[in-house]
């Protein structure tokens, strides 16, 4: 009884403080500086629009993160696991000729094949995944060159038809790669929250020796979300990319990691604080991308959208880090 | 230089741990220091290292001179240096490193370290010792003698030789037996030159071996300080145990021998073990007894097969062989484990108790992959009730519960499977004494009421005394001994630990 007790206490208290969704009142608060600060531009319709259409590339990208971190792995190959696809895809289209079912076949079975190599590396071989990936993330660069060369590959194919809709124009003016960012996020969302493999990838990366011990396939756990990562990062966010953008470029992926990265730690630090989750995900890459695109609007320069992401990310963490010691101590 | 401490005592929390104890360790001295777990010896350790404050009234001098403890020895300039039971060394670094993280590098003048200077005076420090080592391979490819060697000359690093005491605890922890003898060597080459050493060991032989004198700790009294030639193993063994009541809890599990038995494990041998043969019955609650190094720290993981270094031999369940290093396959025979380092091993941090109690069962309780939130709530709901959690929150993270809470959870987390045998090692370590009781009983309760065979392997022989029907004592790798019913008894496990008979007690024991 007092179990539960506490439990509906918490429910009712607990969601909405500000250690729990720090990122949100942060977002509001943007929103309502740069409303202020540039109130023709920023606060219309178009402005969503902008910067729902311009992260849900990284969003999915983040996302791909999120499984691979909960379950205590590192992917560093994602931005040009991203890029390759994006090369591989509008190469077999405009080059290749081929028809477009078979190239999102092809383009799909690599992104999965570089996934099969990085549990390799990381699972069988045993090469921690911090270095592991980053290896097969410059093999890669090195076969988006091998593709793509210095030119962008660019045709017809890519900006019409049934290609071109793929990543862009949804419902609204918000583009259909957006509806990939929220249907993938609810799918790792209900993996994590409500299945038997979300709380074992989960307990693999907090404490991987119990959770050997406690029979867990650890490998098999650790195997299976670099495949999905992989999956997410080269054969969704590669092929939207290659239709949002119309072209095959070697230097599109390799920007995506960084963003990436600090959004899915940011979103660890949201919902459910200390664990990688997809809808605190989801709510960092906006609120990032808010500021970045507000700060576009307001005649900052370039290097300002860098600075507020990299303060925002340490922040976030020593705020984290501060209420958990606190909390212990 | 002599190092005296007089009068030291300590309590927490009002309870004495130390009494009135008085130490003298002299000149060129190596000093055993002897006690069973809680008769105060790491305490007074630690009370040296300036770890824990002495109660008032407590006094030290080092060469005549009177210094406070309770504070690091080292920032007032005393030579009083440690070497802990895990060495604290860098095992991925070499023993020129290693050294001179201790005493600093030594550096030319343009603030570049001078590495063939570092490397002679490496080499200078462990020829004293007469060690050939390979001063620039990682430690861990050293043997296990080699790098408390490497430890020894790094805790020495710039001492005034005739003015130092260096305190060893548990040195010997780690170390096979065929290594033992260098460690001694190097010991009283330590000694040789008027230094003081303390020798802290759980092993009677050990210190018989090596000491010169050694003091007796009991439950916070200094029993008395003997020459070492003046006393044997039986004697110390006798002093150690006392004369003490005996909580005889166990009994009333009647083990059905008539039966096949539920485990049998054939020549198991591993990193200590040397063969090793036992079978278990239902309803049997079987402990393992045994000094650090005797085999008893690996003999549960084993039994197990949550040993995931090479083993030789088999375990048999219920008939059928249990496969090595699967903590998945022994789930499956019924095989339930709770391992001995509890945070490292067991409490997955920050879950919560809920999601840390239904770990192992979890994929039972699922359809399709998605878990039952109800038929979880009421798992974890009715092990609250069953075990008395407290606090009795699902949604608190575990790791915020005290030790004895936490374990329960482990416990709970464990018996909820389908179970024919549960293996526990160091089931109560951590965990305070008032929890004790209250983690026994989960356990009696569970071998009544389903007949579980039960291994518990401990370094707390308290443990074994109240659950146990028959305790195996384990030596140098093998099964010394093996006592039943009335025989399992304090001083009968102790003496057989270290290998000398109980009949020797007999005297001793009366008087103090």
């Amino acid at each position: 009884m007092t179990g539960i007790s506490l439990e509906v206490r918490r429910a009712g208290l607990g969601w909405a403080s500000f250690k729990n969704i720090g990122a949100i009142y942060v977002w509001l608060l943007l929103i309502a500086i740069f409303s202020i600060w540039v109130p023709s531009t920023f606060p219309v319709y178009a402005t969503v629009k902008q910067i729902l259409n311009e992260d849900a590339i990284t969003g999915l990208v983040a996302l791909a993160l999120v499984l691979p971190l909960a379950a205590g792995v590192f992917d560093l190959s994602i931005g040009y696991n991203l890029g390759f696809c994006n090369v591989l895809c509008a190469w077999l289209l405009v080059s290749g000729g081929l028809s477009v079912p078979l190239t999102l076949v092809i383009t799909v079975a690599a992104a999965l094949l570089i996934g099969v190599l990085n549990a390799v590396v990381v699972v069988v071989a045993k090469i921690d995944s911090f270095i592991g990936t980053l290896a097969t993330g410059f093999l890669l660069l090195a076969a988006i060159t091998v593709v793509a060369g210095q030119t962008e590959i660019v045709g017809p194919k890519l900006s019409s038809g049934f290609f071109g809709g793929i990543a862009n124009s949804g419902i609204a003016g918000i583009d259909y790669s957006v509806v990939y960012m929220v249907v993938v996020a609810a799918i790792i969302w209900v993996v994590l929250e409500f299945t038997v493999a979300g709380r074992w990838f989960y307990a693999a990366g907090f404490n991987p020796d119990a959770a050997r011990l406690a029979g867990i396939p650890v490998k098999r756990l650790r195997f299976i979300v670099l495949l999905v990562s992989a999956l997410v990062a080269g054969g969704v966010a590669g092929i939207a990319v290659t239709s949002q953008i119309a072209s095959g470029t070697a230097t599109v992926g390799p920007p995506y990691l960084l963003n990436a990265f600090a959004a899915a730690f940011l979103g660890a630090t949201q919902l459910k604080r200390g664990r990688f989750n997809a809808w605190g995900t989801l709510i960092a890459v906006l609120m990032l991308g808010t500021g970045t695109v507000g700060l576009g609007l307001a005649g900052a320069p370039d290097w300002a959208s860098s600075v507020f992401t990299g303060v925002v990310l340490l922040l976030a963490l020593a705020v984290t880090r501060a209420e958990r010691s606190g909390s212990l101590g | 230089m002599t190092l005296r401490l007089e009068n030291v005592s300590k309590a927490f929390s009002g309870r004495t741990v130390l009494r009135h104890v008085d130490i003298e360790v002299r000149p060129g001295e190596v000093h055993g220091l002897v006690g069973q777990n809680g008769s105060g010896k790491s305490t007074l350790i630690k009370i040296l290292a300036g770890y824990h404050t002495p109660d008032p009234g407590s006094r030290a001098w080092l060469d005549g001179e009177r210094f406070e403890l309770g504070t690091v020895p080292a920032e007032h300039g005393l030579d009083i240096r440690f070497v802990h039971q895990e060495l604290a060394l860098v095992l991925q670094l070499d023993a020129i490193d290693n050294v001179a993280l201790g005493g600093g590098y030594v550096k030319r003048r343009t603030g570049i370290i001078d590495w063939k200077r570092q490397a002679e005076l490496t080499r200078r420090a462990l020829d004293r010792f007469g060690m050939a080592i390979d001063i620039d391979v990682p430690l861990a490819r050293l043997a296990p003698v080699e790098r408390t060697a490497v430890a020894i000359v790094r805790a020495l690093a710039g001492w005034a030789e005739k003015s130092g005491v260096l305190v060893l605890d548990e040195p010997t922890a780690s170390l096979p037996a065929s290594e033992v003898d260098r460690l001694h060597s190097i010991v009283r080459e330590v000694s040789q030159h008027d230094a003081g050493v303390i020798y802290v060991s759980h092993r009677l032989d050990d210190i018989v071996a090596v000491a010169d004198r050694i003091s007796v700790l009991r439950d916070g009294d200094l029993m008395g300080t003997y020459r070492a030639n003046e006393v044997d193993i039986g004697q110390l063994a006798s002093l150690m145990v006392g004369h003490r009541v005996e909580q005889k809890q166990s009994g009333g599990f009647r083990p059905d021998r008539t039966s096949a038995p539920v485990l049998t494990a054939t020549g198991l041998a591993g990193r200590w073990l040397e063969g090793v043969d036992l079978s278990l019955w239902p309803g049997e609650v079987v402990g393992i007894a045994g000094v650090l190094g005797s085999g008893r720290e690996e003999l549960p993981y084993i039994l197990a097969s949550a040993y995931f270094a090479p083993v030789c031999g088999q375990v048999t369940i219920g008939g059928e062989v249990l496969p090595p290093a699967s903590p998945r396959a022994a789930q499956r025979l019924g095989v339930g484990f709770v391992p001995a380092d509890r945070l490292r091993e067991a409490v997955v941090a920050p879950f919560t108790m809920r999601e840390n109690l239904t770990i192992e069962r979890v994929d039972r309780m699922a359809t399709a992959g998605i878990v039952h939130r109800d038929e979880e709530r009421k798992l974890v709901g009715h092990w609250i009730d069953k075990i008395n959690v407290v606090p009795a929150d699902p949604e608190r993270p575990l790791p915020k519960f005290s030790g004895g809470n936490q374990q329960k959870v482990i416990l709970a987390r464990v018996l909820s499977l389908a179970l024919k045998v549960l293996v526990l090692s160091e089931p109560t370590a951590g965990v305070d004494i008032g929890a004790r009781e209250a983690v026994y009983d989960v356990i009696r309760t569970e071998v009544a009421e389903r007949r579980l065979a039960v291994i518990i392997a401990s370094s707390d022989i308290g443990d074994l005394i109240a659950l146990c029907d028959r305790v195996l004592v384990l030596r140098r790798g093998r099964i010394f001994r093996e006592l039943a019913g009335s025989q399992v008894r304090y001083g009968a496990i102790v003496h057989a630990t270290e290998g000398t008979e109980a009949g020797d007690s007999a005297t001793a024991e009366n008087t103090p």
